[in-house]
């Protein structure tokens, strides 16, 4: 039986956990998950049920949703400190976008019910999680109430400008543009 | 705080129903509790968000603006006991209505500067009350994102919608 690697090393690296005595560090250790994907390797699939959030120590993960005839909108990317699979720290319901690797990343897992049981025990480590959650949360509203504005500001616009300027708007967050890769063409709205 | 009170918030919202007595407390401590006449505008459309309400007793009319001088509309009541403007206490943002009341009311006002001393100070009221406005926040962000996604699986289709909506927007703000 493979032995779990200790997820402390790599705790120790991250922002999110500075400020904890060791002793804090020791309990949080226990339930965070060493897990190594390779590129395409898939964290998240849309639609399934969000039991687990993972923090990026190191590499990237992007997060996409698919459409017919092969194309996708991608939603972003996240690097070291990021976390992906927020649902799972609020309400457990579907994953609304896949979550795939990007570059060889080491990630610590954590599933649903061990956060919340850190929750409602006041730990100060689930309430500092929490807060960065909501902080990104609120700014991705703001970003999506921009693009659809933009989006009702000037339809007389053609059909190619409008999903352009969707693109473009992704720069609000990074570099938008829409391309095509391996045969799967993809827009980017960062949000 | 009055047991009665407390029972009568904790049972019927549903924001407040993870606090223990002793954390409702803390946010009822600096809480303004109103006694307001019927007709008093409450919160204001476009005004920033700087408190969450608890109608305690009465009833208030959800007001929205239907076009640049044009008046406004009634779009729903609120009953007690019940809250709004609680997303002030995350992000501040303008008001989406506009809240008046339409009986002798009680108020509790949530300030959110005194909010975010909770919040600072790691107070377990502060992230409950929290997390329970992340699963609204996470749903409209879900509904929004569902909203372009239908455009990218359709654009020819929905240019026509993307059309209507904006002569909506413009006559509404003639």
């Amino acid at each position: 039986m493979q032995r779990r690697e200790d997820p402390l090393p790599y705790m120790q690296q991250l922002p999110l956990f500075k400020g904890f005595s060791p002793t804090e560090l020791e309990v949080l250790s226990t339930v965070f998950l060493v897990r190594r994907l390779a590129p395409g390797d898939m964290l998240f699939k849309e639609n399934e049920a969000s039991a687990s959030f993972a923090i990026i120590v190191a590499g990237s993960l992007e997060s996409f949703k698919e459409l017919p005839g092969g194309r996708r909108l991608e939603l972003g990317a996240s690097g070291a400190g990021g976390i992906v699979g927020q649902k799972a720290l609020i309400d457990g319901k579907k994953q609304m976008s896949m979550v795939k690797a990007l570059a060889p990343s080491i990630i610590l897992e954590c599933n649903r019910a061990d956060f919340l049981r850190l929750f409602k025990a006041d730990s100060p480590f689930a309430y500092k999680i929490l807060d960065l959650v909501i902080t990104d949360l609120s700014h991705r509203l703001r970003s999506m109430d921009d693009i659809l504005d933009k989006m009702l500001s000037d339809p007389s616009k053609t059909l190619t400008s409008v999903l352009d300027a969707l693109a473009q708007v992704s720069g609000l967050l990074g570099d938008g543009e829409t391309e095509e890769q391996d045969g799967v063409k993809k827009y980017h709205v960062d949000i | 705080m009055d047991a009665k009170l407390y029972a009568n918030l904790v049972s019927r919202i549903p924001l407040f129903q993870p606090l223990k007595p002793e954390e409702l407390d803390e946010i009822v401590k600096f809480s303004k509790l109103m006694r307001v006449q019927p007709k008093v505008t409450v919160l204001k459309e476009g005004a920033p968000g700087n408190a969450m309400f608890i109608l305690v007793e009465g009833k208030c009319a959800v007001l929205k603006a239907i076009g640049k001088g044009r008046g406004q509309t009634e779009v729903a009541t609120i009953s007690a006991p019940s809250v709004f403007g609680e997303m002030a206490l995350i992000d501040g943002a303008p008001r989406s209505a506009t809240i008046v009341t339409e009986t002798q009311s009680v108020l509790m006002q949530v300030n959110l500067n005194s909010f975010n001393a909770l919040r600072k100070a790691g107070k377990p009221a502060a992230f409950k009350i929290l997390r329970q406005l992340s699963g609204t926040l996470a749903q409209r962000l879900d509904e929004k994102v569902e909203r372009l996604m239908e455009f990218y699986r359709n654009p020819e289709k929905n240019m026509a919608r993307i059309e209507q909506l904006f002569l909506s927007r413009q006559m509404s703000q003639d």
